[in-house]
C-alpha cells in the first residue's frame, strides 16, 4: 500500500523519540517537555491522557513537526525532524502524518471534496481517478452521503464534520494519525461510533495512532494507554492526575 | 491552487471583499480616468489643427483666440474687418489664408463662415487635408458644407434646405427663415470640432443677415461690408512667422493679434496641467487610504482565520506558503478593482462621447490602455503587494505560532 521502492524497509517504529527536551524559552534549565525515551510500533494505537497544562499541546506540535527539538531526537518511520529544515518538515507533515483536531478540521469555505483535494494535492502523486476512487469507498465506509462531497464543509452536521476529519487525515495514507480530543464536540452516541470508525480504519490503513485526550472514559478502546506525566519527564508541567 | 483557495476565501467575505475592492475600483478609475482624459484631449486638441502657422483675430487673449477660431469654445469679443484682412494677408510670406466669421448656429451647431480656401488649405490629425463624403465645396450664396456629425445628427441629405439661425443656442428665436441654404457637401469624418460645423460661404452668411433686417434688402453686398471673426494663415516658410506676428501686433489700423498655434496649445496644457495635477493627486490619496482598508481588513480577518491557519499548517502548508496566500488575496482584490475600473472608465468614456464632444470640443477616442496607464496599473499592483506583507507577515508568525492546536 505505501508507495516505497521495493529495497526500502518499512521501519518497526513508527515513532522513536531520545532525551527530547523542549522549551519556548531556549537554554531554560528546567524544558517544558523532557522526553527520555519512547517509541511507539508500527501499527500500534496509543491512548496519551492528558490533562490541560500537561503540556500536551506542545508535545503534539513537536510530534507533528511544528516545532523543532532543542535537545535529542524524534525520528518519525525512520527519519530524524529533528535534523530537518521547517519546509522539509511541512512536506513530511503532509505526506506521512495526518492530524484530526478537536473541532476545526475543514476550509469552512471549502467544499468537502475541495478539502481533500487540498490535502492530495500537497502530497500524493496519485491520479485523480484513484484519488477519486478512494474518496468514494471512504465516504461509504464512514456513513457519508456522495453528495455530501460537493457540500460546503460549514453546512455539515458537527458530527458529519468530524467523520469528514477522519477522511482528510488518512486520505493521503500516512503512517501517523495525530489526534488531538477529536470526540470533544460529540454526544456520547456519536462518540462511540466515531471512535470506532477511527480505530477501524487506522488499522485497516496500517497507520500508527496517536490519541490524546483528557477524557479518560475513552481508554476502553485503546490496549495501550498512557499518562502523557508518565512520559514528560519534566518538572514544569502540572502532574495533577 | 492557492489562487483557488485565496479566490474562494475571498468569496465566503463577500461583503468586506466587495466594499474594499470597490474602494479600490474608485481610486483607480479617477487615476486612469484623469490620465486617459488627459491623453485624449492633448491628442485631440492637437489634431485639431495642423499646416496653419499663425492665426490672427482682434487683441484679445491667446488662448481665447485659439479656442473660439480652432476649437469653437466661447465667442469672439471683437471682429476683423475685411480691410484689415486684405491688407494682412498682401505679403510676399503668406501662401494662403482662410477666413473665419462665427455668430450662427444651426440647431445648436455653430456655422462658419469661410471661403473655399478652408477646404484646400485647411488640415487636421497628421496634416491631413479635408475630404468630402458626399457632393463638393460651396461656390455659391445658398450652398452649405456639412460636418459629418451636423449631417448624421440631423439627418440631412445632399439637396435638403437649411434655414440658419443668429446666435448660438439650441434655441435660438431669430432665424434666418428667408435665406435658405442648401446642402451641396457632406465632410468625412474628422475626428475634430470640424464634424460638428457647419459651412457656408461669408458671402452667404451676410446675405442671410441682411434678409433679416429688411431695410438692407436691396442693399449691394461689397466684400467691405463683411467683418470676420479671425483668419488663419499658411506662410511660405516657418522662419516668417515670427516675423508676421509682428508685423501683425503692430498693425495701426486696427489692434489685432497673432498667435502659433503650438505656443498657444502649450499654454492650454500648462493651465490644464495644475487642475489636472489637483485630480491626480486626489486620486492618489483615495488609493492610499483604500489600500490602507485593503491591508486593515486583511489584518482583521487574520484574527478569525487562526483555525484555517491551524488546518493549511496540518495538512502541510508552510508558513511562507500561508503568507503568500494572503499576498495573492491582496492582488486578487487590487485586480478585480482595476477591471472594475477599467469597465466602467471605458463605459462612461463611451457614454459621455457626445456630450464632451458637442461641448468641449474633445473627441473621447473608445478607451484604451496608454502606456503610461499600464504603469499606473503595475504601480497600483506592486504598491498593493507591499502593503499586503504587513498582514502577510502576521499570518506567517501566527501560523508558526499557533502550531496544530
Amino acid at each position: 500500500m505505501i508507495i516505497s521502492s521495493s529495497n526500502e524497509v518499512k521501519p518497526d517504529y513508527t515513532i522513536e523519540i531520545k532525551d527530547l527536551q523542549f522549551d519556548y524559552t531556549k537554554n531554560d534549565q528546567t524544558p517544558l517537555i523532557d522526553i527520555p525515551d519512547w517509541t511507539v510500533k508500527s501499527g500500534e494505537h496509543v491512548f496519551l491522557y492528558g490533562a490541560s497544562g500537561s503540556g500536551k499541546s506542545t508535545f503534539l506540535n513537536l510530534l507533528g513537526g511544528i516545532l523543532k527539538a532543542q535537545k535529542g531526537t524524534i525520528d518519525i518511520i525512520g527519519q530524524t525532524f529533528s535534523s530537518m529544515s521547517q519546509s522539509k518538515r511541512d512536506k513530511f507533515r503532509a505526506k506521512h502524518i495526518g492530524v484530526v483536531f478537536q473541532q476545526f478540521n475543514l476550509i469552512p469555505y471549502l467544499s468537502i471534496l475541495e478539502n481533500l483535494s487540498l490535502v492530495r494535492q500537497k502530497a500524493s502523486r496519485e491520479s485523480k481517478t484513484q484519488f477519486k476512487e478512494r474518496v468514494d469507498i471512504l465516504m461509504t465506509r464512514l456513513y457519508l452521503p456522495t453528495s455530501a462531497l460537493h457540500e460546503r464543509a460549514d453546512r455539515l452536521s458537527v458530527g458529519q464534520r468530524q467523520r469528514v476529519a477522519i477522511m482528510r487525515a488518512l486520505i493521503n495514507m500516512p503512517e501517523l494519525i495525530i489526534a488531538d480530543e477529536p470526540t470533544s464536540s460529540l454526544d456520547s452516541d456519536s462518540r462511540d461510533a466515531f471512535m470506532k470508525l477511527l480505530i477501524d480504519l487506522c488499522s485497516e490503513h496500517n497507520s500508527t495512532l496517536v490519541f490524546v485526550s483528557h477524557d479518560q472514559s475513552l481508554k476502553h478502546y485503546f490496549k495501550n494507554h498512557l499518562n502523557i506525566n508518565e512520559l514528560n519527564r519534566s518538572t514544569k508541567v502540572s502532574h495533577a492526575v | 491552487m492557492l489562487f483557488k483557495l485565496a479566490w474562494k476565501s475571498l468569496l465566503h467575505r463577500k461583503v468586506t471583499v466587495f466594499l474594499t475592492v470597490l474602494s479600490i475600483a474608485a481610486s483607480v478609475f479617477v487615476l486612469l480616468g484623469v490620465d486617459s482624459l488627459k491623453q485624449q484631449a492633448r491628442t485631440s486638441f492637437t489634431r485639431s489643427v495642423s499646416g496653419v502657422d499663425l492665426i490672427v483675430g482682434p487683441r484679445t487673449g491667446q488662448l481665447n483666440l485659439l479656442l473660439y477660431s480652432v476649437f469653437r469654445i466661447g465667442n469672439p469679443t471683437n471682429n476683423v474687418s475685411w480691410d484689415s484682412y486684405q491688407e494682412i494677408i498682401q505679403h510676399p510670406t503668406v501662401s494662403w489664408s482662410i477666413p473665419i466669421a462665427l455668430g450662427d448656429s444651426l440647431e445648436g451647431y455653430r456655422v462658419v463662415g469661410t471661403s473655399e480656401d478652408y477646404f484646400k488649405h485647411f488640415k487636421y490629425g497628421n496634416k491631413t487635408p479635408l475630404s468630402f463624403k458626399q457632393g463638393q465645396a460651396f461656390s455659391g450664396d445658398d450652398e452649405v458644407v456639412l460636418g459629418a456629425q451636423v449631417a448624421k445628427a440631423l439627418g440631412y441629405k445632399l439637396g435638403d434646405e437649411i434655414a440658419l439661425s443668429h446666435g448660438v443656442g439650441r434655441t435660438s428665436f431669430k432665424k434666418h427663415n428667408q435665406h435658405l441654404f442648401h446642402v451641396i457637401g457632406i465632410l468625412e469624418n474628422t475626428g475634430t470640432p470640424i464634424d460638428q460645423t457647419v459651412h457656408v460661404s461669408l458671402e452667404g452668411l451676410t446675405e442671410a443677415h441682411h434678409e433679416v433686417g429688411e431695410e438692407h434688402a436691396d442693399e449691394d453686398h461689397e466684400h467691405e461690408e463683411i467683418e470676420i471673426s479671425a483668419f488663419f494663415l499658411g506662410l511660405n516658410s516657418r522662419i516668417a512667422a515670427l516675423q508676421q506676428v509682428r508685423r501683425v501686433n503692430e498693425f495701426t489700423p486696427a489692434p489685432l493679434m497673432a498667435i502659433l498655434p503650438g505656443v498657444a496649445l502649450a499654454e492650454l496644457w500648462r493651465l490644464i496641467g495644475t487642475f489636472e495635477k489637483l485630480l491626480l493627486v486626489i486620486g492618489w490619496l483615495i488609493l492610499a487610504s483604500s489600500l490602507i482598508g485593503l491591508c486593515t481588513m486583511l489584518l482583521a480577518s487574520m484574527q478569525q482565520r487562526i483555525q484555517e491557519l491551524a488546518i493549511l499548517r496540518a495538512i502541510g502548508f508552510g508558513p511562507f506558503v500561508i503568507a503568500t496566500l494572503v499576498c495573492t488575496e491582496a492582488l486578487i482584490m487590487t485586480g478585480t478593482g482595476i477591471l472594475i475600473a477599467l469597465v466602467l472608465l471605458s463605459m462612461s468614456m463611451y457614454a459621455m462621447k457626445d456630450f464632451v464632444l458637442e461641448n468641449y470640443g474633445i473627441y473621447l477616442e473608445v478607451f484604451e490602455l496608454s502606456n503610461a496607464s499600464i504603469l499606473l496599473i503595475i504601480t497600483i499592483l506592486i504598491s498593493s503587494l507591499l502593503i499586503s506583507f504587513l498582514p502577510a507577515s502576521v499570518a506567517y508568525r501566527k501560523s508558526l505560532e499557533r502550531g496544530l492546536s
